[in-house]
Parts: C-alpha cells; sequence; structure tokens
C-alpha cells in the first residue's frame, strides 16, 4: 500500500475543526475521516455544541457596559493620583500660585464669594479628595480631556474673539462631582478663569457680578444643574460682555464651536453691574 | 512615551475589558469579585507595560496576568470572605431574557464548574475567549501539547456529563 502522503487525523485535528482554526489543507482529510466514523461526527457535533454552549451561557457578561472603574484612562489617573500624594502638600501651594491670579470664586460651599478667596481654595484643595488634574492647551486636546475627566461633554468656549487664548484646564476632583476651571491668558498676560461645578441648589441663578479683593471681578450664574462663574482682573465694560457670550455658549453648547463674541448691550445690563 | 503613544495602547487595552471580565467571571463567578480581578490584572498592567515584550501579544498577556492573579488569588479570597452569601445565582438568572435560556446557562455552568480548574481555563480560553492553540498555552504557560489534551479531556468529560442526561447537550429539553 502506498503511503498516504498526508499525516494520520489526530484528536487535535478534531479541536482544530471545532475551534474553526482547522489548516484549509487539512480539511477534506478531515471531513473524509468523519464521513466514515459517524461516533466521531457525533463527538465533534456535540464539542461544537458544546462550545456554542458555553459562549452562549457567558455572552452577556461581554456585552455588559465596561463599569467606570475599568475604564484604562480612570485607573492611569489613580495611579498617577496615588503618585501624586506625595506632593499633595507641595502640589496645594503650587496650584495657589497657578491659580491665583484668576480666583475670586470657592470651590465648595454656597457661591458667594469669600472675602478671602486664598483661605477659601486651601480649604477646597484640603478638602477635595484628590490633587487637582492640570493639562496645557499645548500639549491637550483639552475637549477631550475634560470630557474623559468629568464625564461630560465640556467643550472650553473660544474667546480669541475677545482677545483670550486658553492655556490651562484644571479638573478638581470633588465629593459631589467634579470642578473644572480653564485659564485663558490675553497678549497683555491678564488672566482669566472659567469656572464650573456641579449645583448644589438646583434653582437655575441669573448672572450677577461681585468684585473681589484684589481687583477681581466675578460674574457667576446656575442652570441649576451647573454652576458657572468667570473671573478677572478686568474693568465691567470688558468682562460683562465675556460672561454674557459664555453664559448664552453654555446653555447652547452647539455654539461653542467657533469664536464667541459679544452683543448689543441690553437695557438690563446696567442693572447686572 | 508619547501622548498619541499612551491613549493609543490605552485604547487597545480597553478593548480587551469585556473579554477579561467575561474570563474573570467565568473563573470567579461573582461579579464584583470578578472586577476586582479584571482591575487588578488592568492596573498591573500598567505598571508592568514596560517589561512587557513590545511585539508580544497584547490579549494573551493581559489574560495571562489575570489568570495568574486569579490562582495567587490571595487578595480575591480576602475579598471573597467579605462578599461571601453574595451568591451568583442572580448573576446568571438576571441576565438570561427568558426562563428557559436561564435553566440553560445555568446547567451549562454548572457543568463546567465540575471541571478540574486546570480543564476549565483551557475551555474558556479557547472555546469562549478565541484564543489560538499557541496563545493559551502562553496564558497558561503551558506546552502547547498540555493545553490540547487539557482541551481534549475537559470537553470530552462535558460530553458524558450531558450523555448521563436523558436528552443529551442541548439542555432547554431537558428541562420541560
Amino acid at each position: 500500500m502506498a503511503a498516504d502522503p498526508t499525516p494520520p487525523i489526530g484528536e487535535d485535528d478534531l479541536h482544530a475543526l471545532v475551534d474553526g482554526v482547522l489548516d484549509p489543507a487539512r480539511l477534506p482529510a478531515v471531513q473524509r475521516y468523519l464521513a466514515e466514523r459517524p461516533d466521531e461526527a457525533a463527538r465533534v457535533q456535540d464539542f461544537t455544541a458544546q462550545r456554542h454552549a458555553l459562549r452562549a451561557a457567558l455572552d452577556f457578561k461581554a456585552r455588559e457596559p465596561i463599569p467606570a472603574r475599568l475604564r484604562v484612562a480612570n485607573l492611569r489617573e489613580a495611579r498617577g493620583r496615588a503618585a501624586r500624594q506625595r506632593w499633595r502638600m507641595a502640589g496645594a501651594a503650587a496650584v495657589l500660585v497657578v491659580m491665583g491670579s484668576g480666583l475670586g470664586w470657592t470651590l465648595r460651599g454656597s457661591m458667594e464669594p469669600r472675602p478671602d478667596a486664598t483661605a477659601a481654595l486651601q480649604r477646597a484643595t484640603a478638602e477635595a479628595p484628590a490633587p487637582p488634574l492640570q493639562a496645557m492647551a499645548r500639549d491637550t486636546d483639552l475637549g477631550l480631556w475634560l470630557f474623559r475627566r468629568l464625564g461630560e461633554p465640556f467643550p472650553p468656549p473660544d474667546l480669541t474673539g475677545f482677545g483670550f487664548a486658553l492655556e490651562t484646564a484644571f479638573v478638581l476632583p470633588g465629593r459631589d462631582g467634579h470642578a473644572a476651571q480653564l485659564r485663558y491668558v490675553d497678549g497683555a498676560g491678564t488672566a482669566l478663569s472659567l469656572w464650573r461645578r456641579p449645583s448644589p441648589d438646583p434653582v437655575p441663578r441669573q448672572l450677577r457680578c461681585v468684585d473681589e479683593p484684589g481687583g477681581l471681578l466675578t460674574y457667576s450664574w446656575s442652570n441649576g444643574e451647573t454652576l458657572y462663574a468667570v473671573t478677572a482682573a478686568l474693568e465691567r465694560d470688558r468682562l460683562r460682555p465675556i460672561a454674557q457670550a459664555l453664559e448664552r455658549a453654555m446653555e447652547a453648547p452647539a455654539s461653542v464651536a467657533g469664536p464667541l463674541a459679544g452683543r448689543a448691550r441690553r437695557p438690563c445690563d446696567a442693572a447686572l453691574g | 512615551m508619547g501622548m498619541e503613544a499612551v491613549s493609543e495602547r490605552d485604547r487597545r487595552m480597553e478593548a480587551l475589558v469585556p473579554a477579561l471580565r467575561r474570563f474573570a467571571w467565568s473563573l470567579t463567578r461573582n461579579a464584583d469579585v470578578a472586577d476586582d480581578l479584571v482591575q487588578d490584572c488592568l492596573e498591573h498592567a500598567l505598571g508592568a507595560w514596560h517589561r512587557r515584550h513590545a511585539d508580544g501579544d497584547l490579549r494573551a498577556w493581559l489574560f495571562a496576568i489575570l489568570y495568574n492573579l486569579h490562582v495567587s488569588g490571595r487578595r480575591r479570597d480576602a475579598r471573597r470572605s467579605r462578599l461571601l452569601g453574595e451568591a451568583t445565582a442572580h448573576d446568571t438568572g438576571a441576565q438570561a431574557s427568558s426562563q428557559d435560556a436561564a435553566v440553560h446557562c445555568a446547567q451549562v455552568l454548572a457543568q463546567l464548574d465540575t471541571l478540574p480548574e486546570e480543564q476549565r481555563a483551557v475551555l474558556l480560553l479557547v472555546g469562549v475567549e478565541g484564543l489560538g492553540y499557541g496563545e493559551a498555552a502562553q496564558v497558561l504557560d503551558l506546552p502547547v501539547g498540555t493545553v490540547m489534551s487539557r482541551l481534549s479531556r475537559g470537553r470530552e468529560r462535558l460530553r458524558r456529563m450531558s450523555d448521563a442526561k436523558p436528552a443529551g447537550v442541548p439542555a432547554l429539553r431537558r428541562v420541560v
């Protein structure tokens, strides 16, 4: 009898057939083999049914939405946080320096500005479960960066129409949700900060203006879900149109795509301050 | 490593999370314990990334980490004692769309549970997760021949189990 050029059929061939990884060149030989041996064919059929049953029984697990704690970005952040913990004291101080020029609005507690903003921020930083995260516009797509960390879209408004360029974003993890700050700078080096954080009070509040110590001016408003505040060492006439444009833009996120612009002065603007 | 490479790497890892969760759940049969295991696995992977072979198979690498963590299991057991009693029946049952399907799933998984862990792991990796035999061997740190023989023994054993029942493998008929 002439030697069969095909190696004999093995158990591995049968499993490869079941798992769909059989070398196509071997398929005819395996099929011939099974056609002549009904018992083996029944085994292969049973193995195949078994494989399908197992997959079906476990399929639901792979189709579940993955929990936030298994997001790689979140895990990476947690790792970074552990490392940053060592720098916590230094970090709090650094944040004061970085945010200092744009700060007039407290992160926690009521929207009423505190007379001593630095103390308020110190308290907020100390109370926060983790130190602030920071990203620079020149390195990072801040829209995406904020989306990932806030869990909702917060496209940074384009304030180039007012002469301000986006420089840095901060996210401060909070127990009730994350606060974010966007820091803008104009050609003269004047800093402007846009803050947002979850509102503790569901009642929307119109734009209002408060003078802060150190020549800072803050406009703040709330839509009942999110509190916003914009702070800068600017004249009212210059900051007000920016605040109004931001308020409009935050209520209609689609309009944030392009540069914001001021609009004609409304009669009530004077009352606003 | 640049931001781009990091986010690409994160994306590739995250794409495997559903399969890792399924494998972990299959091994532990407890949703919380399984997700703890996946979290440990991902944290370990993030910390050990630089030790990974640049051209290695990411999937096999992650499954290997997860399986090793499962086997070493010290942390898992600590958690398990905490979670003891939050059994798994509702895990399976609640997900199935019908009573029949739920019973079928429960039976298939109950049979799988009777296999020795080493055979169960091979059946899950090859049959459910779709790893190649070489990949499964890499995950379990075994020669391919050993993987094949465990696969063969596991499948044969499940088959005999089903044969012992009146209506054969499709368990739907059995439960009527």
